[in-house]
């Protein structure tokens, strides 16, 4: 039998690439997320030794990072619910389009975590002294959050076509 | 293309499907469950244990206070557990019932539970360390550091969730 096209994407392990976007968009957020935590947990803990009234406004950063974590768990399961078996019609061309969903999904968290973690950890500690900062610093956080959130509308365009 | 050769390519891909190597990927997704998850485990109890026992020499009053990360990070590698055995019984014998589309859905919940469990442990050793050595000398920071550290902790509950939805399912 000569070379075929189209049993060649039918490959039994086409759902091998669907499940491995679903994992890297969860993993690499909240990678990213995780940084952002540390990162912004450090400059909240010490601004908040010398400003403890201002640690509930300084959780801002924290609560932003964990919802990177939320933009890769809706991709996870959104492109869960598209990986079926290959017998069940699940060709290559599908596979590999999930994988670039999870993958585009995962690492923009990754790059938002990373930045929320950065401004958070220079916004609380510059807040502590000026706080006409707050507002600033709340922009900056919003500009990196979107970050992800473009992230997450790719994959979400890739993965559900 | 002819309706036998139809019938052929489609029973391959079937028997492919039941391939030998299954059972690896779902035992392979069993261990990064764990390891994974009791490695940031073990990289957050550190951190944080480092930050109490220099905090506590001088706050010894305060030593239960700030066990909590290290608590926390315990939490973590139960996460990894948890999923290690229930992953850990789904897995069976290459055949009919466990197609190698099983096996890949459980590896990556493995390494979903895993490595989501390994940033939940770095973000609560990096804040735990943080915020005991900061309660030492600021007691109003008790609250803010256990709000951060359940953000951190909640990380490594989306991996959870997400490998009990593809590995259980």
């Amino acid at each position: 039998m000569s070379y075929d096209l189209e049993t060649a994407e039918r490959a039994a392990y086409a759902p091998f690439f669907g499940y491995m976007g679903a994992a890297s968009a969860q993993i690499f957020t909240v990678l990213g997320a995780a940084y952002g935590t540390a990162k912004s947990a450090v400059g909240i803990c010490s601004m908040g030794v010398m400003r403890p009234e201002l640690i509930m406004k300084s959780v801002i950063p924290v609560i932003m990072a964990g919802i990177i974590g939320i933009y890769g768990l809706v991709v996870a399961m959104v492109l869960k619910g598209k990986v079926t078996s290959a017998s069940a019609g699940y060709d290559l061309n599908k596979g590999f389009a999930h994988l670039a969903a999870g993958l585009t999904c995962g690492l923009c968290g990754l790059g938002a975590g990373y930045a929320i973690g950065i401004v958070g950890d220079a916004g609380v500690r510059g807040t502590a002294q000026q706080p006409r900062l707050f507002v600033g610093m709340i922009l900056i956080l919003i500009f990196s959050e979107v970050l992800g959130l473009y992230g997450m509308i790719v994959a979400l365009i890739l993965g559900t076509s | 293309m002819s309706t036998d050769t139809k019938q052929i390519i489609a029973d391959a891909l079937l028997k492919n499907e039941q391939a030998m190597y299954g059972p690896f990927f779902g035992s392979l997704g069993v261990t990064s469950a764990m390891a994974f998850a009791a490695a940031g485990s073990a990289y957050g109890t550190a951190k944080a244990g480092t930050g109490i026992a220099s905090m506590a020499v001088a706050r010894p009053d305060l030593v239960m206070k700030a066990i909590i990360p290290v608590v926390m990070a315990g939490i973590v590698a139960i996460y990894g557990l948890v999923v290690a055995v229930i992953v850990s019984g789904k897995v069976e014998p290459a055949g009919a019932n466990y197609t190698i589309n099983n096996a890949f859905s459980q590896f990556a919940g493995g390494l979903v539970c895993g490595l989501c469990g390994l940033g939940a442990g770095y973000a609560i050793g990096i804040a735990g360390d943080a915020g005991v050595r900061a309660l030492s000398q600021q007691p109003r920071m008790f609250v803010g550091m256990i709000l951060i550290l359940i953000f951190a902790e909640v990380l490594g509950l989306y991996g959870m969730i997400v490998a009990l939805i593809l590995g259980a399912t």
